[in-house]
């Protein structure tokens, strides 16, 4: 059993105040319909992008989900290269690394020249793949990156600090113009324009993003940010 | 205080065309977004959140209810849940706030739905509202929690140590220091005085 020490009790116009303030009030209709919208927008949001805007919010933080999606990736990616090899490792290819090495011997140069013909498509193979990895590679290096600078402008207007959002957002828009997450963009640049008292322009950003993205999820965020 | 969900109602679930359950189409979650939102709000405030974000950490607070709902367990009192997952996501604003230190100096309502109540009851509850708001801010976060989860909330003592994950003697310990506070601090904004 534990002891505590005795706790003075309020005062009985303290609990009365206390009884005043108590009860929390119903949000308004337009606020819940708009927090619905949202939440709605960020479940969808979630769901087409998973390392996008709404994982950032995840109650186990950012990375929660980072290590599947990293070794889900090693995997594919390792069963996928292995695929690529074995395709690749037949005879033509052999052929094709041969004839590379007949700039420097010219004996081989003999043997291999007149081997028949499926040469152009052995090269093509052992070309293709190459440029592949570097681009799904890629790709996942930027949208790290483009989540990266996202979060920073996230959390810059969370605190409260839109200047700084609207500088991070800058350079996504700089580094990543055609972004895989240049709507998520919009939607933090219209938040931090209204955050920053600049709402004319953020009125004009959220009209852009209507016009290019009319049936996008985040569009009722969009509109919900100009309230 | 507002219990648990309604025993054993499980309305289905419906999902959209690429198969999401989106919360405003789950009526279990859609009954407790327009029961609770307001009182999430609310804490929020109380926990010192700034109104211009108030909003924004609201949403956020729901949409980890939303995720997290599987697991809520019903025989538990509902509000110490959600209040638990509201002083986190606070906590987390307010390290990212700390920056940028800004303070609350007016209640905000326009979030809230016009009542139908008596203007004078109106206008007294919301003195009242933002008076205990700002003797609130006064007192270190961690009493400050138990204090709005057992004075406003109606939680027990025991559910609060449950809820915040701290001895039952530390939880009494700081609500006793929290009531100190509150007082003078009450006592502070009343006579006027102002700078601290």
């Amino acid at each position: 059993m534990s002891q505590h020490e005795p706790i003075d009790d309020l005062p009985p116009e303290l609990r009365a105040m206390l009884d005043l303030a108590r009860e929390p009030e119903a949000l308004a209709p337009e606020v819940s319909d708009r927090m619905l919208r949202a939440l709605d927008a960020r479940v969808v949001a979630e769901a087409a992008a998973p390392s996008g805007d709404v994982r950032s919010t995840s109650r186990r933080g950012p990375f929660f989900r980072a290590p599947w999606q990293t070794l889900a990736g090693f995997v594919l990616g390792a069963l996928l290269g292995a695929g690529v090899y074995h395709l690749t490792r037949g005879a033509p290819p052999e052929r094709v690394v041969t004839r590379e090495r007949v700039v420097t011997r010219e004996r081989v140069v003999r043997v291999e020249v007149p081997a028949p013909a499926p040469a152009p498509a052995p090269r093509d193979v052992t070309e293709a793949p190459a440029p592949q990895r570097h681009r799904s590679h890629d790709e996942r290096d930027d949208l790290a990156a483009e989540q990266a600078l996202l979060d920073g402008a996230r959390v810059a207007l969370r605190g409260g600090d839109a200047t700084g959002a609207l500088r991070r957002l800058d350079e996504h828009a700089h580094r990543f113009r055609r972004g895989q997450l240049a709507p998520e963009r919009e939607l933090l640049r219209v938040r931090a324009l209204v955050r920053a008292g600049r709402r004319a322009e953020a009125e004009e950003v959220a009209s852009r993003f209507r016009q290019r993205h009319p049936r996008h999820a985040l569009r009722p965020a969009v509109d919900a940010a100009l309230r | 205080m507002t219990d648990s969900l309604p025993a054993g109602q499980e309305p289905p679930v419906q999902r959209d065309r690429s198969g999401i359950v989106l919360p405003s189409e789950d009526a279990r979650f859609r009954e407790l977004f327009l029961r609770e939102a307001g009182y999430t709000l609310a804490t929020l405030r109380r926990l010192g959140v700034h109104p211009s974000d108030v909003e924004d950490l609201t949403q956020e607070v729901m949409l980890r209810v939303f995720r997290l709902l599987s697991e809520y367990d019903p025989s538990r009192p509902l509000r110490p849940w959600i209040f638990g997952i509201a002083h986190r996501v606070a906590s987390e604003w307010r390290r990212h706030r700390r920056r940028h230190p800004e303070v609350p100096t007016e209640l905000d309502d326009k979030h809230l739905a016009v009542g139908g109540a008596d203007a004078e009851d109106a206008l007294a509850a919301r003195q009242a509202r933002s008076l205990v708001e700002r003797a609130l801010l006064a007192l270190e976060i961690d009493r400050r929690a138990v204090f709005i989860l057992h004075d406003l909330d109606g939680c027990p003592v025991p559910e609060i140590a449950r809820t915040l994950d701290v001895p039952l003697n530390t939880a009494y310990s700081r609500l006793r220091l929290a009531r100190e506070d509150f007082r003078a601090e009450v006592a502070r904004l009343q006579s006027g005085r102002t700078g601290r």
